[in-house]
Order: structure tokens, then C-alpha cells, then sequence
């Protein structure tokens, strides 16, 4: 073969298992119902989020967020995957993930004007307790905690 | 969409009518008209230049007298700023942006008028092409208009109505870097028409002069390319939250996907002067590249990608979405013609698809401009454009004239040898394109698989640094494998790569800095280096001739310089650390005087506190800091914080640069009490060898200069470029 055909073959190879195996590996953060983010899977819908949660009787996490905001990158990356927080808000609450890029509504319901915000809701939708921006682990432990007491 | 009559319109539709004669008599003259004012056409292009460079000079001017009857210069400006903010206010914005590019692009427009004329074919269609480009651009800075004024955008307004004061410049653009950094991006985008529209003409049909025509201006648009991207790295570098000198931004990997085709675009072209290799590909990379530039633009533009750059998106993503779709499609038919038909001018047929899909696409935009305004076209008006081209293309099919002769193709040569001179310079375009690709897919799939899917993913720095990572690396091996070509014998040169593949194998395998990828990339990135550098004092101590020989030091100086770039990207992001002090401050009697260990031998202390109001009157609190090195002095600066009001909180960060790392320090504003004292938190980095990364930059950007200075922007088209011939290696 003509050395010129084997290296442009080479390179489509290469450019095709690029493509191919970028988009295998790269993580999908959200779909059309789910949001897929600090090894969490949240429901995209308030109104979903809310009928769940009076199904279970749980409270539910509203987490508003954004794909360029960096605090919200640090919650995913730090806060939400530790295992005592992942568990209790797997096994305790309903997850909601609000992205305020595509939803206006609900962010302006809850006065939120910038991501993240991490607000506690009851099935009807009451604000429990709400925190604007970042905190770190320990903190939103005892937010957790403190929801929790009070849901019971 | 309102338009306002003022002098500032009308200097931009001087320019436009003047270009529009330029462009109406090249068709006529193309179709064989004796056209009246043929011997005046380069009066036209000193016209449109001229008004553009006079109407950039007033608005400048506009802005530095604060009119805030100017909507633009309302929203990018205020009375408070100082003048040379005030100035480089006017590419703050999109109007500001475009007119620029228009200038540049009008500029490159009179140089061809006056270096190639109107007699001959080939400079016509540059011309040609060059003038619909042109005028695209400049219907956008009309329907943007930086000269827009406030009574006609808001027309309940009362007539003697002054806006007291403007709206202010973010004040991230309140640097002295935001000077240059547009501009020189976009001479950059600006440069690489000519070049465009040279390859269109040859592909239209075969003259190899084009060559000569596109070089000089590949030769700049790289140039500018790479220091717009070098400034906007060392700007982003000093700005706190803009992720340091590359972020994978994508406003800033847009402007990297063009400068990886433009430097494929100037390899094939030395090929393709020299041996007549890439006869296809040489301008297909010139397309590709202005394609890319486009689409820059439109990711800046369109307001869909998430960027830092978001500080003037809107309405021009549809025209641009027209260019995009445009450019591809035209060239499309034209190399396909070329690659199928094999003759040096291409069919009719492909000449009537292509001017009617043109006419087309003409007559719906300005249908679109009567009555909505920037819409994207709808589907059925998709297919109204369609069935348009068709019959317009019956309609004119028979009026061009087409086919040429058949290309004598070269007598199978014996390129059974892998290892060839020729080969490795394919190699390397190839490298380049895929990293190209590499960077084009991380933008666009996310992009697309939103829109189809609605499934967002995350691409974020880590795809670009680890995607791009075995490219880089096949870079790195084929500049050394170019290099040494000319050093050594060829088993010894790939017994040598071997070795030194082996190396770094065996380095990351052991963990030799404890970072595998790190380990490999080093061993190649020294080769690599290494032999760059043979290679060039081997020349620059050779007897070749001055000329040729200035020319290729730089060339070959240029590898050396990607490889310490790569050097001082890597190491300094691998290596950097961070350290939180703390300082205090007891009122009435300073500060308690103390050095922090901050790493690497560094040390920092606090000499003083400053709290004012600058020049906005936001309160501005401000901390000079005080470095030293192992003890001794190094020196000292203000890393300062500012509380706008308007745009947020903004930190200005000291950097203090050394050759073996910088320290950067970082002031977010002053802490808590404790027992009487107040608190001065720093954050202290430490960026080991960055400044590698910026003395690689230098290089690359020197290295070309004596090649453009000694073919400076002539075209030689009496006698072909011998020293050319000359050129080994």
C-alpha cells in the first residue's frame, strides 16, 4: 500500500476510534428526566419530585444548579458523593435537580437567583430550609440532619 | 430593526456601495463585459478601506468623548474610566468586533487590489471572493451598527434626552491586555480570507500562482493567531476564575481548532511550492481554515456555549449559521469536481449549482431582511431556497463555460518507502488535523447531542486534556522524526525514537514523578526539543545561503518552541501548589510583621494595607505583598480586591515571576477579628516553570518572522521562487 493511503487510513482509524470512544466515556450529566451528578440520580420535574415524595413520605432536595458553575462542580465533587451525606440523601430524601438554564420557573418561585442553591422542601412544597450557594460537607450534614428531625 | 441616518451609517454604506462596484464590475469583467469603469476600479477598494479605517477612527472617538446617544458606546463605556480604557472599549462589544474584522478584511482587499490588479482571471476571483466576504461582513456591522443611536433603538425617548452617564465596561475588560487582545485576534481572523479566497480561485480553476497570493497572508493570520492566543492565555492567566492560561474555554479552543489547520495549511504549502505535493489538500486546508474561523466566531457570537467571552452575544448567529453552511457546501461542490473530474477547471455544470445556490440563498436573505429580521430560516424556506438553486441552475446553466484540460497525472512514482521527507510532512498535517478534530468534537458533540438528544454531557477540561493527549504526543514524535530526518541516518533516527518511546514507557511505568502521563510526555517532549534545536544551529552554523538559511533558522526554531510550550503547559499544571496564610493586623499599630512559607523555597509577607476608592469610586482594598526566595529578596507588589457594584467583586492577583516558578498571589478581601486583630487571609500558588510556556511563545512567534520579512507580502509572479528550491530539511 502507498504510504500516504496508510497513514491517512491510520489517522481516519484514529479519528474514528476518537470519536467513538469519547463519547463512550464521557460522563452524561443529565438526560431528559434524570440529572446524573455527585454520584446521585435526581428527577429533573418538580412536579414528579413532589408526587414522589408524597408517595414515600420523604422530603425532597431541591438542588438548583448550572453546568458552568463552579460551587455547584465542588458540591458534585465533594459534598454530595461523601458516603454519609450520599446515603442519607439517597435513602431519606426524594431528589430533585433543578438546572436554571432550562427551568426559570421554579428557581423564581424559590427566590433563587444564582446557583447552586440546596433548598428543602415538604411534599407540598414548603420550604423547610433552604441554602444559597456552597457548603461544605459538615455543614450540609447537619442541614440534613436538622430537615430530617424536623420531617419526622 | 432600526436603523439610525447619522454620519458614522453613513461613512459604513460609503464602503459598502464602493465594495458592491468592485464586486459588480469583477462579475461583468468575469463574464466577458467590456465594463465602462474598468481602469477606476482601484480607486474603490482605497474607498471602502478608507471609510471603514475613518469610521473605526470615530467611533473611537465617539467613545472617548463619552456620547452616550451612541447605544454602543452607552453599554460598553462610562464617563469614569480612563481614556485608554475608554478606547479599547470600542472591540468591546460585537459592533465594535465586526467593523474591525470588516477593516482588516478591506485592507487585505486593497492589498490585492494593488498588488495583483484587475487584468488577470485569477486575481478577479480573488477579488470576487474576497469583496462577497467583505460585504457579508459589513452587512452585519450595518445591522449591528456600532453607530446606532438611542433614539431610534428606543424611540418613546424625548429628543434632548442625554444619558447622564454610560453603563460602565465589566470591569474584567478594565486591563490593559484588553488593548490588544481582540485586535490581534481579529487580524488573525481577518487574514485568512485572502488565503481563502486564492484557494476558491483554484479550485475554480488550476493556477498555481495562488500559492503565492495565500502565503504571505497564512504566514500573518498564523502569527496573529498564535499571539491573540498567547495574550488571551497570559490575560486569563492573571484573572482569577478564568481557570489560568487555558481552560478549554470554548470561545478559546475555537480560536485553537484554526490555528492547528493554518499551521497544517503552511506545511502543505511548503510542499506544494516545492515538490507540487498536496495539490488538493493545500487548499483544502485554506477553506477549512477560514470555515473555522467563521465557526469561532459564531461560538463567541450565538450565545450557545457557556464561555467566559459571554460579554456581547446576540443577534448575529443566524448570519453567521449562513456563512456556515455556505462555505462548506460551495466548496464542497468545487472539490468534488476536482477530485472526480480530474481537470483544471471545473464543469459547468458545478459552476451553475454554485452561483445559483448563491443567488438562492441571496435573494431568501433578503426577503428575510424585508420583512422579519434574523430569523433562522424555516424549513419550508429551506426548501424554498432549494428548489430556488434548482431552477436558477437550469436557468443559467448554459451560460458558463467550464472543463479545461485533464490533469497530467504524475507517473505512478516507486512511494513504496515509508520514511520520506514527503511522508513525514503528511504526517505531521495529519497530526494537526486530528488535533484539531480533537478540540472541533469536544465543542460540537456536546452541542449536538443537546439538540438532538437533549441529553447533556460533560466535556469539560479533562476531555480536551486527555483527548488530546496521544495527539500530542504523535506531534511530538513526527516534529522529532522531521527533525532529525536531516541530522542522521534513517535506522539510527528510528532506533533513537524507539529508544527514547522505550524511555518513557519505562518512566511512567516506575512513576518517576508519581504522575504516569507526565512521566511519558517528558522523555519525547526533551527528544523532540533536543533535536530542534541540533537541527537549527546545525543550519545557522552551515554554509547555506543567508537568505534561505534566516528563513529555515526560524522555521525550525519555531519546533523547538511548541515543544518548551508543551513543556511549560504540562509541568506547570502538574506541579503547581496552594497555600492558605493568614496575616494580621492590629489598628493603630500595623501590621505584625512575619514571612509565610508558601513552598519551593518561596516565603511571603505583608508590607502594607491600602483601602480607597479607584477610579469608579468602588471601594478597593488593596495588599502589598512582599516575596522572597530562600531568604533573599525578591520583590513585591498589590494583589488587590474591588467591590463593584455594578459587576461584582473583582480580585486583581500579584504575580510575581521567576525563572523557576511564579507566585501568585491572591487577596479576596480582609478576614475576621480575634483578640483586637484583624485578619489578612492570602491564597499563595505556586506555578513551577510557566514562564517555559511563555518563552516557548516568543520563539514560535519570532521564528516566523524572518520568513515573512524576507518574502514580505510581493507576489513574485514574473519569476518562481527559487530560493524555494533551496530550501532542505
Amino acid at each position: 500500500m502507498n504510504p500516504k493511503t496508510l497513514i491517512t487510513v491510520a489517522a481516519l482509524i484514529a479519528i474514528a476510534a476518537f470519536a467513538v470512544l469519547s463519547a463512550k466515556t464521557t460522563p452524561v450529566v443529565s438526560d431528559k428526566d434524570h440529572t446524573y451528578v455527585g454520584d446521585l440520580v435526581w428527577l429533573n420535574s418538580y412536579e414528579a419530585g413532589l408526587e414522589k415524595a408524597k408517595q414515600e413520605n420523604k422530603p425532597v432536595l431541591l438542588y438548583f444548579w448550572a453546568t458552568w458553575c463552579k460551587f455547584c462542580r465542588k458540591l458534585n465533587t465533594e459534598v454530595f458523593p461523601d458516603p454519609e451525606v450520599n446515603s442519607l440523601l439517597r435513602e431519606r430524601f426524594v431528589l430533585v435537580a433543578i438546572n436554571i438554564d432550562q427551568n426559570k420557573e421554579i428557581p423564581q418561585k424559590y427566590g433563587v437567583q444564582y446557583p447552586p442553591a440546596e433548598i428543602f422542601v415538604d411534599a407540598d412544597g414548603n420550604v423547610i430550609t433552604s441554602v444559597m450557594g456552597y457548603t461544605p460537607k459538615e455543614n450540609f450534614l447537619r442541614y440534613i440532619n436538622t430537615v430530617l428531625a424536623q420531617y419526622s | 430593526m432600526s436603523f439610525s441616518w447619522n454620519v458614522g451609517n453613513f461613512m459604513l454604506l460609503i464602503a459598502f456601495v464602493a465594495s458592491a462596484v468592485v464586486l459588480i464590475g469583477v462579475t461583468l469583467q468575469e463574464r466577458g463585459y467590456r465594463v465602462p469603469f474598468a481602469s477606476r476600479l482601484k480607486i474603490f477598494p482605497w474607498i471602502t478601506m478608507g471609510m471603514l479605517a475613518i469610521a473605526t477612527l470615530y467611533l473611537t472617538y465617539l467613545f472617548l468623548k463619552s456620547d452616550f446617544t451612541y447605544m454602543y458606546v452607552w453599554s460598553y463605556s462610562s464617563r469614569a474610566l480612563p481614556w485608554y480604557y475608554k478606547a479599547s472599549a470600542v472591540w468591546a462589544g460585537q459592533e465594535g468586533t465586526f467593523l474591525l474584522w470588516a477593516l482588516i478584511i478591506y485592507v487585505s482587499a486593497l492589498w490585492a487590489s494593488e498588488r495583483l490588479g484587475f487584468e488577470d482571471y485569477l486575481s478577479r476571483r480573488v477579488h470576487l471572493v474576497t469583496h462577497l466576504i467583505g460585504l457579508f461582513f459589513l452587512t452585519m456591522t450595518l445591522l449591528v451598527s456600532p453607530f446606532r443611536s438611542i433614539y431610534d433603538l428606543y424611540p418613546d425617548l424625548p429628543k434632548d434626552f442625554i444619558p447622564p452617564d454610560g453603563n460602565g465596561l465589566n470591569p474584567l475588560l478594565q486591563d490593559p491586555w484588553m488593548a490588544a487582545h481582540p485586535p490581534v485576534i481579529f487580524i488573525a481572523y481577518g487574514a485568512v480570507t485572502i488565503p481563502f479566497a486564492a484557494a476558491l480561485a483554484h479550485l475554480w480553476r488550476h493556477d498555481e500562482r495562488w500559492l503565492s497570493i495565500a502565503k504571505p497572508w497564512a504566514r500573518l493570520s498564523w502569527l496573529f493567531l498564535t499571539l491573540g492566543i498567547a495574550v488571551g492565555g497570559f490575560w486569563s492567566y492573571k484573572v482569577l476564575g478564568w481557570g489560568g492560561f487555558w481552560a478549554w474555554d470554548p470561545v478559546e479552543t475555537s480560536s485553537l481548532i484554526p490555528w492547528f489547520t493554518v499551521t497544517a495549511l503552511l506545511h502543505a504549502m511548503v510542499q506544494n511550492l516545492r515538490k507540487r505535493e498536496f495539490p488538493l489538500l493545500t487548499p483544502v486546508l485554506a477553506v477549512l481554515s477560514f470555515m473555522l474561523v467563521v465557526y469561532a466566531t459564531f461560538i463567541t457570537r450565538s450565545g450557545l456555549w457557556e464561555s467566559v467571552h459571554a460579554f456581547g452575544e446576540t443577534t448575529t448567529g443566524p448570519y453567521l449559521a449562513l456563512l456556515l453552511v455556505n462555505i462548506p457546501l460551495i466548496s464542497a461542490i468545487l472539490i468534488a469536481d476536482n477530485m472526480i473530474r480530474k481537470r483544471t477547471e471545473v464543469s459547468a455544470e458545478a459552476k451553475s449549482l454554485a452561483v445559483a445556490f448563491l443567488l438562492a440563498q441571496a435573494a431568501m436573505v433578503v426577503y428575510k431582511a424585508l420583512t422579519q429580521g434574523n430569523q433562522l430560516p424555516s424549513v419550508e424556506e429551506i426548501l424554498v431556497i432549494f428548489g430556488l438553486t434548482g431552477a436558477l441552475f437550469l436557468l443559467i446553466r448554459n451560460r458558463f463555460s467550464g472543463d479545461g484540460d485533464k490533469i497530467e497525472e504524475a507517473p505512478a512514482a516507486e512511494n513504496v518507502q515509508l520514511f520520506t521527507r514527503a511522508n513525514l510532512f503528511y504526517l505531521a498535517i495529519i497530526s494537526l488535523l486530528i488535533l484539531s478534530f480533537v478540540s472541533f468534537w469536544g465543542l460540537s458533540y456536546p452541542f449536538l447531542m443537546q439538540y438532538i438528544n437533549d441529553v447533556k454531557i460533560k466535556v469539560e477540561i479533562d476531555f480536551f486534556n486527555t483527548w488530546s493527549y496521544p495527539f500530542t504526543i504523535l506531534l511530538l514524535v513526527t516534529i522529532a522524526l522531521c527533525m532529525g530526518i536531516g541530522l542522521m541516518r534513517k535506522s539510527s533516527l528510528l532506533l533513537g525514537t524507539g529508544a527514547v518511546l522505550a524511555m518513557s514507557g519505562v518512566a511512567a511505568f516506575k512513576g518517576v514523578t508519581g504522575k504516569p502521563m507526565v512521566d511519558f510526555i517528558l522523555p519525547v517532549l526533551g527528544y523532540a526539543f533536543a533535536l530542534s534545536v541540533w537541527r537549527t544551529t546545525k543550519l545557522a552554523f552551515s554554509g547555506a545561503k543567508p537568505m534561505p538559511k534566516a528563513k529555515l533558522v526560524g522555521f525550525y526554531l519555531i519546533h523547538a518552541g511548541v515543544a518548551m510550550i508543551i513543556f511549560g503547559a504540562v509541568f506547570s499544571t502538574s506541579f503547581s501548589s496552594q497555600r492558605d496564610v493568614v496575616f494580621q493586623f492590629v489598628p493603630g499599630e500595623g501590621i505584625i510583621s512575619e514571612r509565610k512559607d508558601v513552598g519551593a523555597g518561596y516565603a511571603v509577607e505583608v508590607a502594607g494595607i491600602n483601602v480607597y476608592e479607584n477610579y469608579e469610586g468602588y471601594l478597593t482594598s488593596e495588599v502589598i505583598v512582599k516575596v522572597y526566595k530562600n531568604g533573599r529578596y525578591v520583590g513585591e507588589g498589590a494583589a488587590s480586591t474591588i467591590n463593584n457594584l455594578k459587576f461584582g467583586r473583582v480580585t486583581r492577583v500579584y504575580i510575581n515571576r521567576n525563572l523557576d516558578a511564579d507566585v501568585y498571589v491572591i487577596f479576596q478581601g480582609i478576614g475576621g477579628h480575634s483578640e483586637g486583630r484583624i485578619e489578612i487571609p492570602l491564597t499563595v500558588k505556586i506555578e513551577p516553570l510557566v514562564n517555559i510556556l511563555w518563552l516557548g511563545i516568543a520563539l514560535i512567534s519570532i521564528g516566523i518572522l524572518p520568513g515573512m520579512i524576507i518574502d514580505g507580502f510581493s507576489v513574485p509572479w514574473a519569476r518562481r521562487e527559487e530560493e524555494e528550491e533551496d530550501e532542505e530539511g
